[in-house]
């Protein structure tokens, strides 16, 4: 090639070259945002939940109150707390002769709360049909009370005096969730804790608590959930009972929910 | 008589000039050095220079300087052949240029050749009652004219150069005819020619066992 | 190309090259501090908003209310909904568990955003929506609730984008300035080279006597320096051959010379005598001149021989008494003595011994006593030596004519002759003084003369010492 058209050549290619290399910066910034997009990475501060505690739920709330409440009035329904607050709790009855006897208004309630109970899948069906059964053949008279804090206790009996407490359920009046359940059965039943209790947590919406575990070591081992940060236990037990009175022997099954503070074995 | 100024420092050399000249019919007169050369110039009037060009004092160049403004014409006598050096010669303004070692015959054509150029020839031969010229290649006896031919005048003009001196027969056929001689008869011949229409049965003399001679004043 | 032209591509390329990483570099740099700062920012919001939606559920919780999706639906609306206060936020609630897992509650999070794309809880990362990139963040809630919330990282680019606008016609200018600059500086320190390529050519055309003569103090100095040391190596070089040339030039011209004369006079006289039988007295002059020029001949081409011979082999030097060269050649110049009026020699025997050529020096000497003779007829000649220190001085002293001082030099140059006519006369060739000269040098000395016309000259031959050998060592 001629030396100077060679010259043109390699001043072109020089000139030609600028370009690019002065546009370097946008190469590397496509480049760089291709690559960020689609890119994961943990946050700098993940946002850590908040820890529910039991204060956090209405239910145990409630329960934990009726316990401070039931201790402070032990004496009578007046209390006062030290710094001039005075309160009352009235605590409601326990034995029929206490309570209210339920229309059927009551018992259609009654009836709802046990339905949701099996539909949630804490209490077999069976078990609520035998129940019903014995509740329709005796024409099964049923008492209430409540507190001041508004739990209501409903309690049905059967037998030919009734004498047989076939149910006795504690529910918080306001949201309808139940806290204790004693029913008694015929023989014949089966429950399972390990199924029936997550069910039961699930329906108290509980299960925000997010800890609920077997309280391995304890009594509770195998008919009780515990969370650690609602301080509060779900037990679910079933055994014979003999009645003196009847001389007949019976099933139970009872489910409990209270405040429970377990000692942490290290 | 043509004068001839010959330079030459080398003796032998301006001997042999000398000797060939006198020989073939001119006034030789020789210098050895340049000094003595321009003196030579100065003093008298020549027709004709022999100049050696590597003399001691001034060189063949510078005499030519002197000579030229004279008319004179020169010829240049060296060793030094190359065509540079000739060319140089011949364009200072010398009219020949001879190259060392020359034969002399050339020497003498040469010499006549430029004095015939220069107008100087006319050049004539004389011997007793016979002038040959040789410009007009004309031969009078005693004032009549002779007819001679070719190879006669040549024969004639050879015995008139080397006068006093035997001339070899096949040097004297060489010089005429050219070429080697095969026989006598031709040149003999024409001797006997030459004899009967000069009439100088005396004169040219036959040299026994060389060839032929013209005798001497 | 012209070499400054390319020193300016090439600084300018470097430049270039270099400005561009930097300024990606720089501008890189900011943009990442940038992004980080919004990513601080962000995350702040991120956390309010995921605090406040639990705080919501908790707070359902805490009155026993149940948690429902409208409730939060319209919660997280309400929060997200852009009220014209700093950059928007688009954000989503999904259940992650139960029945409705993968469901979203709300999201108004771009349509073409799978759910694969989505970073998981506590990471975070970047997704594109039409030509706008959005930064996601994802955090798990109580109850089993996920939130994303996404921001516009729009304002990171914008002003990136600004920057390397402003960047790039900086870069321009850094360019064009670079390009003048460098276009200056690198003529001017090119000058030199010019220079000396200027100087070079003019050299190379023949031009030896020129120097370069760039005195800088770089590799261009260095380079004029060694360029002019190398024109100077060949002004010698040359000036040495051309006089070598010359010098065997004038010895072919003056040989031809001596060589020609003769034969001229051979020829013409030869030819005279072959052609005619001229007088006695001539044939006696031609023969003898027919024979001196030939013994000229002789003469010359027996001292040429010596001399080219002289010239081709190298000679064995060993150690030779000087007294009986000395005697040997007074021996041999007898006739020479004899023809020049019988002229005397004296030499004194000294007993030095030299490293030498026997018969050369015996040449040596014997050729300054003939030209001793030559010069003095009838003088006397002497020959002396002594040594001094590793080195002896033989001397050959005559009275004769002596040489002019202008001569004085020529006198050993070949076939010089100071009196041409005598010497010729007297069957010189010139040759003689060469010869010895040239003796003196093939035994590792030198000759000297020194002479005063009128006077006499002396000859001084310069030889290496030799030791004596043992009583009746060899010569």
């Amino acid at each position: 090639m001629k030396p100077k058209a060679k010259r043109g050549l390699l001043l072109a290619v020089c000139a030609a070259a600028i370009v690019p290399l002065a546009a370097i910066p946008l190469g590397w910034f496509a480049l760089t945002d291709a690559a960020m997009v689609g890119q994961t990475r943990g946050q700098q501060t993940p946002y850590t939940s908040l820890v529910p505690t039991g204060d956090d739920y209405y239910l145990l709330r409630q329960l934990n109150t009726r316990v401070e409440l039931a201790r402070r009035s032990c004496t009578g329904p007046m209390y006062s707390t030290g710094d001039g607050v005075e309160g009352m709790y009235l605590s409601g009855a326990t034995y029929s002769g206490g309570m209210t006897y339920a229309a059927d208004d009551m018992q259609q309630y009654r009836d709802e709360v046990l339905q949701t109970l099996v539909e949630g899948g804490v209490l077999p069906q069976a078990w609520w049909d035998q129940v019903k059964e014995e509740i329709d053949y005796w024409a099964a008279p049923t008492y209430y009370s409540t507190d001041s804090l508004g739990f209501l206790r409903l309690k049905t009996y059967v037998g030919e005096n009734s004498q047989v407490c076939l149910l006795n359920m504690e529910v918080d009046s306001r949201t309808g969730k139940v806290v204790a359940l004693w029913i008694s059965a015929l023989q014949g039943h089966e429950i399972d804790p390990a199924a029936a209790l997550p069910a039961w947590v699930e329906l108290n919406e509980l299960d925000g608590l997010g800890d609920w575990t077997v309280p391995t070591g304890t009594d509770y081992e195998q008919s009780g959930l515990y969370s650690h940060n609602g301080q509060a236990l779900m037990t679910c037990a079933t055994g014979l009972d003999t009645y003196s009175s009847s001389s007949e022997t019976r099933q139970f099954l009872s489910l409990q929910l209270g405040p429970y503070t377990q000692e942490v074995d290290g | 008589m043509n004068r001839i100024l010959i330079v030459e420092d080398e003796q032998t050399i301006s001997r042999l000039i000398q000797v060939s000249l006198t020989r073939a019919g001119y006034e030789c007169t020789v210098a050895n050095d340049g000094v003595s050369a321009a003196d030579l110039i100065e003093a008298n009037d020549f027709d004709l220079a022999l100049l050696d060009i590597m003399l001691p004092g001034l060189d063949g160049y510078d005499l030519l300087e002197y000579l030229r403004p004279m008319g004179t014409p020169v010829i240049f006598i060296t060793a030094k052949s190359s065509v540079k050096d000739r060319v140089k010669g011949l364009s200072l303004g010398a009219d020949d240029y001879l190259v060392k070692p020359f034969e002399v015959e050339e020497l003498i054509a040469r010499v006549e050749a430029v004095l015939r150029r220069t107008g100087r020839g006319g050049q004539t031969l004389t011997a007793f009652d016979v002038t040959l010229d040789l410009a007009e290649r004309r031969v009078t006896c005693g004032g009549r004219d002779v007819d001679l031919t070719p190879r006669e005048f040549a024969l004639l003009e050879q015995l008139m150069r080397n006068r006093g001196a035997a001339l070899y027969r096949d040097v004297l056929y060489e010089r005429v005819w050219g070429g080697e001689m095969t026989d006598t008869r031709t040149l003999d011949l024409h001797i006997q020619r030459l004899r009967k229409k000069l009439n100088w049965h005396d004169k040219i003399e036959t040299v026994y066992r060389v060839g032929y001679r013209l005798k001497k004043e | 190309m012209r070499f400054s032209e390319k020193l300016v591509c090439t600084i300018l390329l470097v430049v270039v090259t270099f400005f561009a990483l930097g300024g990606s570099a720089l501008l890189y740099g900011d943009f990442r501090d940038r992004l980080s700062s919004m990513a601080a920012q962000e995350q702040t919001r991120h956390s309010m908003l995921c605090y406040t939606l639990e705080n919501r559920i908790l707070t359902l919780h805490r009155q026993g209310d149940p948690v429902t999706e409208e409730d939060l639906q319209g919660y997280v609306n309400e929060l997200v909904t852009p009220d014209g206060n700093g950059p928007a936020q688009l954000a989503a609630l999904f259940h992650t568990a139960g029945d409705a897992a993968g469901e979203a509650v709300y999201s108004c999070l771009p349509a073409d955003w799978a759910a694969d794309m989505l970073p998981g809880n506590g990471q975070e990362t970047i997704l594109r929506s039409g030509d706008t990139l959005w930064r996601v963040y994802c955090s798990a809630l109580l109850d089993d609730w996920t939130l994303y919330t996404a921001y516009d990282l729009t304002e990171a680019f914008s002003a990136r984008a600004r920057s390397l606008q402003r960047f790039l016609l900086l870069e321009a200018a850094v360019v064009i300035g670079a390009a003048a600059a460098a276009a200056i500086f690198s003529r001017k320190l090119i000058r030199p080279l010019a220079l000396l390529n200027r100087a070079s050519r003019q050299i190379a055309a023949g031009n030896y006597a020129l120097r370069t003569d760039v005195r800088t103090d770089d590799e261009i100095g260095q380079l004029s320096e060694s360029f002019d040391s190398m024109a100077a190596a060949v002004q010698d070089k040359v000036a040495a051959l051309e006089l070598s040339v010359q010098q065997r030039e004038d010895f072919m011209g003056a040989f031809t010379h001596e060589l020609k004369t003769p034969m001229t006079g051979i020829l013409g006289y030869a030819d005279l005598l072959r052609s005619m039988q001229p007088d006695p007295q001539e044939q006696r002059e031609a023969a003898g001149a027919i024979y001196h020029e030939a013994h000229r001949l002789e003469n010359l081409s027996v001292k040429l021989l010596q001399l080219l011979h002289l010239d081709e082999e190298e000679l064995q030097l060993e150690p030779i008494s000087l007294d009986r060269a000395v005697t040997q050649a007074v021996k041999a110049a007898r006739p020479a003595l004899d023809q020049n009026e019988h002229a005397r020699v004296e030499a004194l025997s000294t007993g030095l011994w030299v490293q030498g050529d026997a018969d050369l020096l015996c040449d040596l000497v014997l050729n300054l006593i003939t030209n001793a003779a030559k010069a003095g007829p009838g003088k006397t000649i002497t020959v002396t030596a002594q040594q001094v220190g590793r080195t002896v001085l033989l001397r050959v002293r005559d009275q004769g004519c002596g040489i002019p001082a202008d001569q004085l030099a020529r006198v050993t140059e070949p076939f010089y002759m100071v009196d041409k006519s005598r010497a010729r006369k007297q069957g010189g060739s010139g040759l003689g003084l060469a010869l010895c000269t040239r003796i003196a040098q093939a035994h590792g000395g030198t000759l000297t003369i020194e002479s005063e016309p009128g006077k006499g000259t002396a000859v001084t031959v310069t030889l290496q010492a030799a030791p004596q050998p043992e009583q009746g060592g060899a010569r």
